[in-house]
C-alpha cells in the first residue's frame, strides 16, 4: 500500500500531461454543453452601456493584447464587436502593443463583413502608435495629432466620413479597452477616462480580473468581461454562441483536473502520514 | 564632462517634472494645447530611437554570442534571418496584412508563425500547472489552507459544471456559489488589491519626487 501511495506520489509527469490533453481536446471534439453560466452584473455592464447607445454612435475599441492572450480576449472582442455592428454602431479599432496590429486588424474585418459594413463609413482601423499613456493623453486632445493616417488604406483621417465630429476621445459614445498587461486597462482610466471623462468599458484576462474589479466598484468602469467566462456570458447575452462557450467545457474539466489532483496528493500525503506510520 | 554627464540631464528631469506635474492643476486647455501635445510627440520621438536602440543591442548581443560560440549561439543566427525575412515581407505588403480577403505574406508570418508560436507557448503553461500543483502544493499551513478553500470556491464558481454541481450538492444552504465566489472576489480581493495600489501609488510619488528632485539618479547609469 504504502509502494502505491509513493508511486501516485511521484507519478510521471508526462501521465498529468496526457490527462490535460484528454480532458481539453475530448470536450472540443465533443462538446458536453455544460449547463450552468450565469449572467454577472460586470459582463451586463458592457452589454447594457452598448445596448444604451443610439444607432451610428461611434465607438472606440483598443485591443491591447498579443496572440499570447488570443484564447481568453478574442472571444470578448469578437462578441463585443458583433453587437457593436448589429446594434448599427461605428467602431474605431486601435492597439497600443507593437504585436497587436494582426489580431485587431483581423477581428474588426472578419466582424465588419459579417454584417457587412462599410470600411470608412461604418469602421475604421487606426493601427498601432508607440507611446503607450502618451497616446492614450495625445488622443484626449486632438486624435489627428497621434493618428494622421488610417492602417489600411493610409488616407487621412479626416477624408472617411466615420471620423466626422470626432475630434478627441471625448467624442465617443464608448471607448472599450481589451486589455493583457500594461499598456492596458490601467492606462485607459489613469491617463484616458479619469482625465478626460468619457465612458470606459473593459475586457481582460483570468489572472487580471482580481486586479482590474476596484476600478468597477468605483464605476470609472462601466462593465467588465472577465476571460472566457465573460466572453461566454456575453455570448449568451447576444445569443451568439461561439468559440468561449464551446471554450468553457475545457476550462470547466481543466480546471476540475487541477482540483482533483491537488486533493489526491494532499489526502495520499495525510493517509501516508497518520495511517500507514 | 559633468555637465554633460550629470547636470544637464538632471536638468531636463527637474524642468520637464515640475512642468509635467504642473499640468494638473493649471487650466486643462493651456496644458493640453500648448505643453502636452508637444511632450506626446517627444515621447513618440524618443520611444522610437528607444526601440532602434533596443534593436542595434539585441543584434549587438546576439553577435558576440556567435563569435564566442557560446552554448546555443545557433539559434542566434535565426534572430537575424526571422529579422531580416519579417523586415523583407513588410516592406513588400508596405505594412499591410491582407490585401482584400487574402493575407499578405507578412500577414501569412503573423497568422501561420507568429500567432501559433506564441500562442504555443503560452499554452504550454497549462501542463507545468497541473503537473506543479500536483507535485507542490501541500496544504501544510494555514496560509496554504485558506489559499485551497479561495481556489476551490473560485473554480468551483466560475466554471458551468461547479454551478451545477454546487447546486446538487449543496442546494439546502440557500447560497448560490455566484454568491461566494462575488463576495471573494469583491470584498477580501478588492480590499487586498486596494492596499496593494495605494502603496504602490504612494511609492511612485515618493519615487518621482526622488528623481525629480535628483535625490534618485540609478537612472543615469554609473558613471
Amino acid at each position: 500500500m504504502k509502494n502505491f501511495f509513493d508511486k501516485l506520489l511521484k507519478l510521471d509527469r508526462r501521465i498529468l500531461f496526457l490527462l490535460v490533453v484528454f480532458v481539453i481536446v475530448f470536450p472540443i471534439f465533443k462538446p458536453l454543453k455544460l449547463p450552468g453560466i450565469k449572467i454577472t452584473d460586470a459582463v451586463k455592464g458592457v452589454y447594457n452601456t452598448i445596448e444604451s447607445l443610439p444607432e451610428n454612435s461611434v465607438i472606440l475599441v483598443s485591443f491591447d493584447f498579443d496572440p499570447a492572450s488570443k484564447p481568453e480576449l478574442y472571444p470578448m472582442a469578437v462578441a463585443v464587436l458583433r453587437h457593436a455592428f448589429k446594434k448599427n454602431l461605428k467602431v474605431i479599432g486601435m492597439t497600443l502593443w507593437a504585436t497587436g496590429p494582426g489580431i485587431a486588424d483581423e477581428i474588426i474585418t472578419m466582424t465588419a463583413r459579417e454584417y457587412k459594413k462599410e470600411y470608412g463609413k461604418d469602421y475604421l482601423y487606426f493601427g498601432y502608435q508607440v507611446g503607450g499613456y502618451a497616446v492614450i493623453t495625445g488622443m484626449g486632445t486632438d486624435i489627428y495629432k497621434i493618428f494622421s493616417k488610417d492602417a489600411k488604406k493610409g488616407s487621412p483621417l479626416e477624408t472617411f466620413p466615420v471620423m466626422q465630429g470626432i475630434k478627441s476621445l471625448k467624442n465617443f459614445a464608448y471607448v472599450i479597452d481589451f486589455g493583457a498587461g500594461d499598456p492596458g486597462i490601467d492606462t485607459w482610466i489613469a491617463y484616458g477616462a479619469d482625465k478626460f471623462g468619457f465612458k470606459l468599458g473593459a475586457g481582460c484576462t483570468a489572472v487580471n480580473e482580481a486586479p482590474t474589479r476596484p476600478y468597477l466598484q468605483t464605476k470609472q468602469l462601466t462593465g467588465l468581461i472577465p476571460a472566457m467566462k465573460g466572453a461566454s456570458e456575453y455570448e449568451i447575452l447576444i445569443k451568439a454562441p461561439d468559440k468561449a462557450s464551446a471554450g468553457m467545457d475545457a476550462i470547466g474539466l481543466g480546471h476540475f483536473l487541477i482540483l482533483f489532483l491537488v486533493i489526491l496528493a494532499n489526502v495520499v500525503l495525510i493517509v501516508q502520514k497518520y495511517l500507514l506510520t | 564632462m559633468m555637465l554633460i554627464k550629470r547636470y544637464i540631464p538632471l536638468a531636463i528631469v527637474f524642468v520637464f517634472g515640475i512642468m509635467t506635474l504642473a499640468t494638473y492643476y493649471i487650466p486643462p486647455k493651456l496644458a493640453q494645447d500648448y505643453y502636452l501635445e508637444t511632450m506626446n510627440k517627444w515621447i513618440n520621438i524618443v520611444a522610437a530611437f528607444a526601440f532602434l536602440l533596443a534593436l542595434l543591442s539585441l543584434f549587438y548581443s546576439h553577435y558576440n554570442k556567435i563569435k564566442r560560440k557560446v552554448d546555443g549561439w545557433g539559434y542566434s543566427i535565426f534572430v537575424y534571418i526571422g529579422f531580416l525575412v519579417v523586415v523583407v515581407c513588410a516592406i513588400k505588403s508596405e505594412g499591410q496584412l491582407m490585401t482584400g480577403p487574402a493575407l499578405t505574406s507578412l500577414g501569412w508570418i503573423f497568422r501561420f508563425l507568429y500567432n501559433t508560436l506564441s500562442a504555443s507557448m503560452f499554452a504550454v503553461l497549462a501542463y507545468y500547472i497541473v503537473s506543479t500543483a500536483f507535485r507542490s502544493f501541500r496544504i501544510k499551513t494555514l496560509q496554504a489552507f485558506v489559499l485551497f478553500m479561495a481556489a476551490l470556491f473560485f473554480i468551483i464558481g466560475k466554471v458551468p459544471l461547479g454551478n451545477v454541481l454546487w447546486n446538487k450538492l449543496f442546494f439546502w444552504t440557500n447560497v448560490s456559489i455566484s454568491q461566494v465566489t462575488d463576495w471573494i472576489i469583491n470584498v477580501p480581493s478588492v480590499a487586498a488589491k486596494r492596499g496593494i495600489m495605494i502603496g504602490i501609488a504612494v511609492g511612485a510619488i515618493v519615487t518621482s519626487l526622488k528623481i525629480i528632485f535628483g535625490i534618485e539618479r540609478q537612472y543615469m547609469g554609473k558613471d
